[in-house]
């Protein structure tokens, strides 16, 4: 297993550098610059802008640039913002636990509602239960998060006061206060994961329901509870796995929107408004990030598979 | 038993009233603002980020500040200030003036007063790391004493110390709170300003506390910045009661929110209009911009889009909170609605329906031009307008692109037509349209010297009268180049919950809680 893990640790550097050399190079051909941006806005004057052109290396060809970034990427150096002037390590630092918070919250909400919901609808398919749930995780998927989120804040926020509208809680402010923060964001972002992890998760168990190994448990008399647990849900549980690793990349790479719209300071947004500005440092690590975190992620799912299903070997 | 129930439901009475007035009585003043969003509150890197200089300026206090009625300078650190000779300024600052303590500049009760030379240095350190500020004419500065400063600069500056950019933007700080370092300048967040910074979260919040010792009133406890990126979000947040002043507030939501009792205030905006580059064609045949002019109803198009109340119809690109070169009466003549005349005008020009498939042509080229601009409510104005091209056989479409691909556009001259808009300082007129900015910040590519010779001489006129003449004698000639069909100014709109009294919304700068004019306090 450790071999595997370090192979594939040594795989993902082509892969990120690749990842690098991909977001410099489309940066590149995309229009627009910081420096143009604010000289337009009439922020700066001709000659500053000369000077933090220069500076920047922005006047560089950029085969030049993409030899400094990737250099001082391994020296440990993000460099600054071209905009802000702080640090993007800082920055980086600040936002990446709030992103991964929102997103593990929103899986583990996402997988406490899918798993037990798809487990009763497949054993009770073509029941009143079944297609309630069915019908409830179609409406999820289809709900755009942006409106489901504003929905909440008219809902929890302004009708009833019962929940915050924006921000993150803090632990030294209270658990509540912790909690209650958590709450929508994680209800919006999760949603629609939990509506296909539920559709997902009672296919999976109606097909493996009807394998032969679950028919040979049947037929020396286990219990219905012991087949279904013991031996079906494993084995179901691998796509629905398999799907929320990948989903969690997305997680964590896509709430953005909720991170707006419930002001939560995270990664997401930090890169948004990065490439409204056409901040180039501030894009090239946050995308680098997001592709660390997907490439850990999938690792991760492969290693659980071993957990899940004792047939599934690295070694 | 129903006496001891009687008993306790008095006891409960009595306590909770009296806890009520206690809340009441201890009166916390703590006013929550909105905020897109927080980066950094070094007074020297603030680059115009708005939210960020709010937070600034009630750590560290300016020179001046612009009038609540008028937008002239108005007093702040600097008591008087007076012009010797065309070139130079002598500044007298407000003696006793103390910087915050109990903090790692200034331990409790160490603190000391701002002089001459902390000003000296702040505008040293802005002139080498504030790119946004405009110092650069600047040769000289010396203490003449401890509470006074001659400014030397090289050409004469009436506008420095109260043109936004211009030394009346630089903050104030002791030197002895900054550290340069080979990648740049750190302060620690050690004012003489009203609040004292208590934390500051980038994206997220911060918190400033008032300072006791500040030389005008403070009358609120603490002051809270968060951030609330989304705009609908915003206003949700407001009515909902868990922020108090919402800072660039939706137009929009405005007429619901002034029915619901929150405050509207509006101090500057933003300039709007049409901008045509005269470089290229069809546009640098001025029979075609006029044309194009005369069949634009800019009234029906903007006044469709902005709530009444909201806007004003422009007529030039100088705006009513501008002090000189506001000229809409002067301007209205130019202003010609006649589709007809229009119509005339291009077809002079060569452009004709020779084949009669609805658009006007000319040596075999359909009359089409693309719009150019970024979202905002300004796509439904030039959607109508598109509409009105099209209704007299302009192929008009309207291409919404994303704001750096629209600048990269504008300054590669890349455009016919587009969104035009500018944050309409008292230079303005300069940038837009003096033939030194062509490719920078004059994206019309207009170049007339007679302009160019009113805006020079405008800039070094230190009477303010005749620096006014001739700002509106160059505007005049620009709008009769046609070089700008503008459309209206938008005002930059903040709401406030009823209960925040004294609000004055700042132009060009930092929020004005307390200042000589005003001291911003909760009456809930």
């Amino acid at each position: 297993m450790l071999s595997y893990i370090t192979r594939r640790l040594l795989i993902s550097i082509p892969v990120l550098l690749g990842i690098t050399f991909i977001t410099f190079a489309v940066l590149s051909l995309t229009p627009g610059d910081p420096i143009r941006m604010m000289l337009a806005t009439e922020k700066i004057t001709p000659e500053v802008a000369d000077t933090l052109t220069s500076y920047y290396g922005l006047d560089r060809p950029w085969y030049v640039q993409y030899g400094r970034y990737l250099g001082n990427l391994l020296r440990g150096d993000l460099g600054v913002s071209i905009t802000s002037r702080t640090s993007i390590a800082e920055s980086i630092a600040q936002r990446l636990p709030n992103t991964i918070l929102l997103a593990m919250s929103s899986m583990l909400l996402a997988l406490l509602i899918a798993v037990p919901v798809g487990i009763i609808s497949a054993t009770r398919r073509n029941s009143l239960v079944d297609y309630t749930a069915l019908t409830a995780a179609m409406v999820g998927v289809s709900m755009p998060s942006y409106w489901l989120g504003l929905l909440l804040l008219l809902q929890f926020g302004l009708r009833w006061k019962l929940l915050p509208i924006w921000g993150i809680g803090h632990l030294s402010d209270g658990l509540w206060d912790f909690i209650s923060h958590l709450i929508l964001p994680s209800v919006t972002l999760g949603t629609g994961l939990a509506a296909l992890l539920t559709r997902l998760t009672r296919a999976s168990i109606l097909e493996v329901l009807s394998q032969d190994f679950v028919r040979t448990a049947r037929a020396k008399g286990l219990r219905e509870r012991v087949v279904l647990y013991k031996h079906a849900l494993r084995s179901a549980l691998i796509p629905v796995i398999t799907t929320a690793g990948l989903q969690l990349g997305y997680l964590l790479g896509g709430a953005v929107i909720v991170e707006s719209i419930f002001s939560w300071p995270g990664l997401g947004r930090l890169t948004i408004q990065a490439i409204q500005k056409r901040d180039l440092p501030v894009i090239q690590t946050s995308t680098l990030i997001f592709a660390v975190a997907f490439v850990m992620v999938t690792l991760l799912v492969d290693v659980l598979y071993v957990f899940i299903d004792p047939r599934i070997r690295y070694d | 038993m129903v006496n001891r129930w009687k008993r306790q439901a008095i006891w409960i009475a009595v306590v909770l009233f009296l806890l009520s007035v206690a809340l009441v009585a201890s009166g916390e003043q703590i006013l929550v603002l909105s905020a897109k969003d927080l980066e950094s509150y070094n007074p020297f890197q603030l680059l115009g980020r708005n939210d960020d200089v709010h937070v600034a300026t009630q750590i560290w206090d300016t020179l001046v500040f612009s009038n609540k009625d008028d937008f002239s300078a108005q007093r702040e650190l600097a008591m008087s200030w007076e012009t010797p000779d065309a070139f130079t300024w002598v500044i007298h600052l407000r003696p006793g003036v103390m910087y915050q303590d109990g903090n790692e500049v200034f331990p409790e009760g160490q603190s000391r007063e701002v002089v001459a030379d902390d000003v000296i240095a702040s505008v040293n350190y802005a002139m080498k790391y504030a790119s946004n500020l405009n110092l650069g004419s600047i040769v000289s500065l010396e203490a003449l004493d401890k509470y006074t400063i001659e400014v030397k600069t090289d050409t004469p500056q009436p506008l420095l110390l109260t043109s936004i950019h211009r030394l009346g933007d630089v903050l104030i700080v002791p030197p002895e709170a900054v550290t340069e370092t080979d990648t740049g300048i750190s302060v620690l967040p050690v004012g003489s300003g009203p609040f004292e910074l208590q934390s500051f979260v980038p994206g997220e919040e911060a918190i400033a506390t008032r300072n006791e010792d500040y030389w005008l009133p403070v009358l609120l406890d603490e002051v809270r910045f968060v951030v609330i990126p989304d705009a609908s979000a915003s206003v949700i947040a407001l009515e909902a009661g868990q922020i108090d002043v919402l800072v660039y507030g939706p137009a929009d939501e405005g007429p619901r929110l002034i029915d619901e009792g929150y405050q509207l205030s509006r101090r500057g905006g933003s300039y709007r209009g049409v901008g045509l580059n005269v470089s290229k064609p069809p546009f640098d045949d001025i029979r075609v911009r006029e044309g194009v002019s005369m069949v634009l109803d800019i009234d029906s198009a903007w006044q469709a889009v902005i709530p009444a109340g909201f806007g004003e119809r422009a007529y030039g690109q100088v705006p009513p909170w501008v002090p000189m070169g506001y000229d809409p009466e002067g301007l209205k003549d130019l202003d010609a609605f006649d589709i007809a005349g229009g119509v005339a005008l291009l077809n002079e020009a060569g452009w004709t329906d020779s084949d009669g498939d609805g658009w006007l042509d000319k040596d075999g080229e359909t009359f089409a031009i693309e719009l150019k601009c970024f979202s905002g409510a300004q796509v439904r104005v030039m959607t109508i307008l598109a509409t009105q091209l099209q209704a007299v056989g302009i192929e008009a479409t309207v291409l919404q692109q994303d704001v750096g691909v629209w600048v990269d556009d504008l300054l590669g001259g890349n455009t016919t037509a587009f969104f035009d808009f500018s944050y309409a300082g008292d230079t303005g007129l300069y940038s837009m349209f003096h033939s030194t900015a062509i490719g920078n910040s004059n994206t019309h590519y207009y170049s007339n010297s007679e302009v160019d010779r009113l805006l020079d001489q405008a800039l070094e006129t230190i009477d303010f009268a005749e620096r006014s003449e001739l700002w509106k004698a160059a505007q005049r000639l620009i709008i009769q180049d046609r070089a700008i069909i503008p459309m209206y100014f938008e005002w930059t709109t903040t709401y406030v919950a009823p209960y925040v009294k004294n609000w004055v919304t700042a132009w060009g700068g930092g929020l004005q809680l307390v200042s000589v004019e005003n001291s911003v306090y909760l009456d809930k």
